[in-house]
C-alpha cells in the first residue's frame, strides 16, 4: 500500500480504532494495538482495496491483538481471575462479527442523544456531572472547586447517573431493536 | 434477575472497582447472557459520550507520526537486506526494473482507465437524460454532473453524482449499484430512486420511489435501508441522518413535469397543489371529500386548468383571491 493511501485510512478511521481498541485493552494497550493494525494494514492491503475490507481488516487485527493482550495479562492484587473474566467477555460484546457495537460506534445520532440526555439534567447536577464525566474530576476535588460537600457531590452524581441510565435505557433498546432488523 | 447495584455500576463506568466489587460484577454477567449485554452497551454508552476525545487532533498527529516513521523503517529494512549479498543486488536491479514495468503499465492502465469515464453536465437551465452502459436510465437535474465509466467491469457499477438526478436502474442481482454523492452513497440492485446531492447545499436527499436501497453517510454518519416512499435526508453539519415518510414521486417530479394521482381526494389533491404552485388552497366544507381522482396532470399547466381538470372528476367551483383558491361545492 502507497504512503498516501495509509495517510488517508489513517485520517478517517484513527478515532473510531482508537475508540475500539480503547474499550477493548484501555487508553495505552489500545494505543499500541492501532500503531500496529494500521501498520499491518498498510503492508497487507493493496491500495485499491475497498474500503469495508480495509475498516474490515483494521477490526479483525485490532481484536485479535487485543485478545491476545487480556489472555496474557499477569495478574495483580487489583486485577484477578474476575478482572479477567470481565475483559474477556467485554471482548466477546466487541468482537468484529456483533454488528451492534460497531454500529453504535458509527451512529452520530446515539452521541447527541447522549449530549441532549446530560443537557436535561437541573443546572447544578449537570455542572457536577460535566466536571466529572468530561474533565475525570475526582469527587473530592469537584467539591472544592463549587466549594460544597461531598455528600453533595455524591449524591448529584448518583443521581445523574440514575437519571441517564434510565432515560438512555429506552434508547438504546430502541436502538438494538433497529440493529436486529437492518442486519438479521 | 438480579439487578446490579448503582454504586458499583458507577464504579465500573469510571474504571474505580475494587476487587470485591470486580467479583460481583463477574458474578453478576456470568447469571446471563442478557446481563454481560447489557452493562457492556451500558459501558460503550457511557463512553460514546466521551467520544470526542478520540478525535483529540494532537494525539492523532503524534500517532501518525510514529505510524510513518515505522513504515519507512520497514522500507529501509527491506532495502538493506537487499544489499548484504551481491547476488541479491543483482536480483534488487531486475526486482526495481519489474517493479517499474508495472507501474508504468499500472500507471498507463489507470490513465487508459480514466479516460473511458465520461462526465455529462447540464447547465443552469434543462434536463438531460442519459442511458447508462447496463441500460440504466438517467435524468440529470439542472446545474449537476454525472461521471460514470464507458463500461461497467468489475463487481459492482459505481458511478459519481453532483446535484440531482432521478434513476431507473436496470436490476442486475449481481453487480450492485452504487452512487457516490458528496456527503452520502446510495447502493441499489435495481430500483427507482432520486439523489439529491448539491455541493452548495448542507442537506443532502434520497427519495426512493420503488424497491429498497441502501443509503449510507460517507463519514459513517449511519446507514439506512429505504422502503418506498421514504426519503432520507443527511445533514452535513450535524451528521444527522432523518427519515420521512413522503410522495417520492413528487421529488422526481422535475424529471418528466407529471404529477401523478392516485385515487386521492381533494385534500390530498390540495396540498400537493400547494406545494407545487406555491399557492394557499382553501377548500369549503360542502366539497365531496369523498370523491377521488386519478390520473396524470402536467406540471407545465396553469394551476387554473389543472383545477378545471379535475373539476370533472370532483364538482367544485373555483374562485381566486389574490394568491388563495377557494374551491366550493357547486351550486345546483
Amino acid at each position: 500500500m502507497s504512503e498516501n493511501i495509509i495517510k488517508e485510512i489513517f485520517e478517517e478511521y484513527y478515532s473510531q480504532m482508537l475508540f475500539y481498541a480503547t474499550r477493548l485493552v484501555g487508553k495505552s494497550d489500545g494505543e499500541d494495538v492501532i500503531q500496529t493494525a494500521f501498520f499491518e494494514c498498510w503492508k497487507r492491503m493493496k491500495d485499491e482495496e475497498n474500503k469495508e475490507h480495509i475498516k474490515a481488516f483494521l477490526f479483525r487485527t485490532i481484536y485479535t491483538r487485543s485478545l491476545n493482550i487480556i489472555k496474557h495479562r499477569s495478574f495483580s492484587r487489583t486485577y484477578d481471575e474476575s478482572g479477567k473474566d470481565i475483559d474477556l467477555k467485554r471482548a466477546d460484546y466487541y468482537r468484529p462479527d456483533n454488528d451492534e457495537p460497531i454500529k453504535n460506534m458509527e451512529n452520530i445520532s446515539l452521541r447527541n442523544n447522549i449530549y441532549a440526555a446530560i443537557e436535561e439534567l437541573p443546572a447544578k447536577r449537570r455542572e457536577v456531572f460535566k466536571m466529572s464525566y468530561l474533565y475525570d474530576l475526582k469527587n473530592k476535588d469537584i467539591a472544592i472547586i463549587l466549594g460544597i460537600s461531598l455528600k453533595t457531590v455524591e449524591a448529584h452524581m448518583y443521581k445523574a447517573l440514575k437519571y441517564l441510565r434510565k432515560r438512555l435505557k429506552y434508547l438504546t433498546m430502541i436502538l438494538s431493536y433497529c440493529v436486529s432488523i437492518f442486519f438479521n | 434477575m438480579s439487578e446490579l447495584d448503582d454504586k458499583i455500576l458507577e464504579h465500573f463506568l469510571k474504571d474505580e472497582c475494587s476487587a470485591e466489587e470486580l467479583k460481583k460484577i463477574d458474578i453478576w454477567i456470568n447469571e446471563s447472557k442478557e446481563n454481560a449485554e447489557s452493562l457492556f452497551r451500558a459501558e460503550e454508552i457511557y463512553n460514546l459520550g466521551k467520544y470526542s476525545r478520540y478525535e483529540n487532533t494532537e494525539g492523532k498527529s503524534i500517532a501518525e507520526n510514529a505510524l510513518l516513521e515505522r513504515i519507512g523503517k520497514e522500507k529501509n529494512k527491506i532495502i538493506s537486506r537487499r544489499g548484504t549479498l551481491r547476488w541479491f543486488r543483482y536480483a534488487a536491479v531486475i526486482i526495481i526494473m519489474i517493479a517499474i514495468g508495472f507501474t508504468v503499465t499500472y500507471k498507463v492502465r489507470r490513465h487508459m482507465l480514466s479516460v473511458e469515464t465520461i462526465t455529462a453536465c447540464t447547465g443552469e437551465a434543462g434536463v438531460k437524460q442519459i442511458i447508462l452502459p447496463d441500460g440504466t436510465k438517467v435524468w440529470l437535474n439542472h446545474s449537476s454532473e454525472l461521471t460514470y465509466p464507458l463500461k461497467f467491469d468489475g463487481g459492482k457499477r459505481l458511478i459519481t453524482l453532483k446535484g440531482e438526478a432521478y434513476f431507473e436502474v436496470t436490476p442486475d442481482k449481481h453487480k450492485p449499484f452504487i452512487v457516490r454523492g458528496n456527503a452520502m452513497s446510495v447502493e441499489v440492485l435495481g430500483t427507482i430512486f432520486n439523489f439529491k446531492s448539491k455541493q452548495s447545499e448542507d442537506i443532502s436527499e434520497v427519495s426512493l420511489i420503488r424497491g429498497t436501497v441502501k443509503a449510507y453517510g460517507n463519514r459513517h454518519e449511519g446507514l439506512i435501508v429505504l422502503s418506498p416512499d421514504q426519503k432520507v435526508s443527511l445533514d452535513k453539519r450535524s451528521g444527522r441522518m432523518t427519515v420521512h415518510q413522503v410522495n417520492a414521486s413528487l421529488d422526481a417530479l422535475w424529471h418528466d413535469n407529471l404529477i401523478p394521482f392516485n385515487n386521492s381526494n381533494i385534500e390530498e389533491i390540495a396540498k400537493t397543489l400547494e406545494r407545487l404552485y406555491n399557492v394557499r388552497i382553501s377548500i369549503s366544507s360542502k366539497v365531496n371529500k369523498k370523491a377521488t381522482y386519478s390520473g396524470i396532470i402536467r406540471h407545465g399547466s396553469s394551476i387554473d386548468s389543472v383545477l378545471t381538470q379535475m373539476s370533472y372528476s370532483i364538482p367544485f367551483r373555483i374562485s381566486r383571491i389574490k394568491d388563495t383558491l377557494y374551491l366550493s361545492s357547486v351550486l345546483r
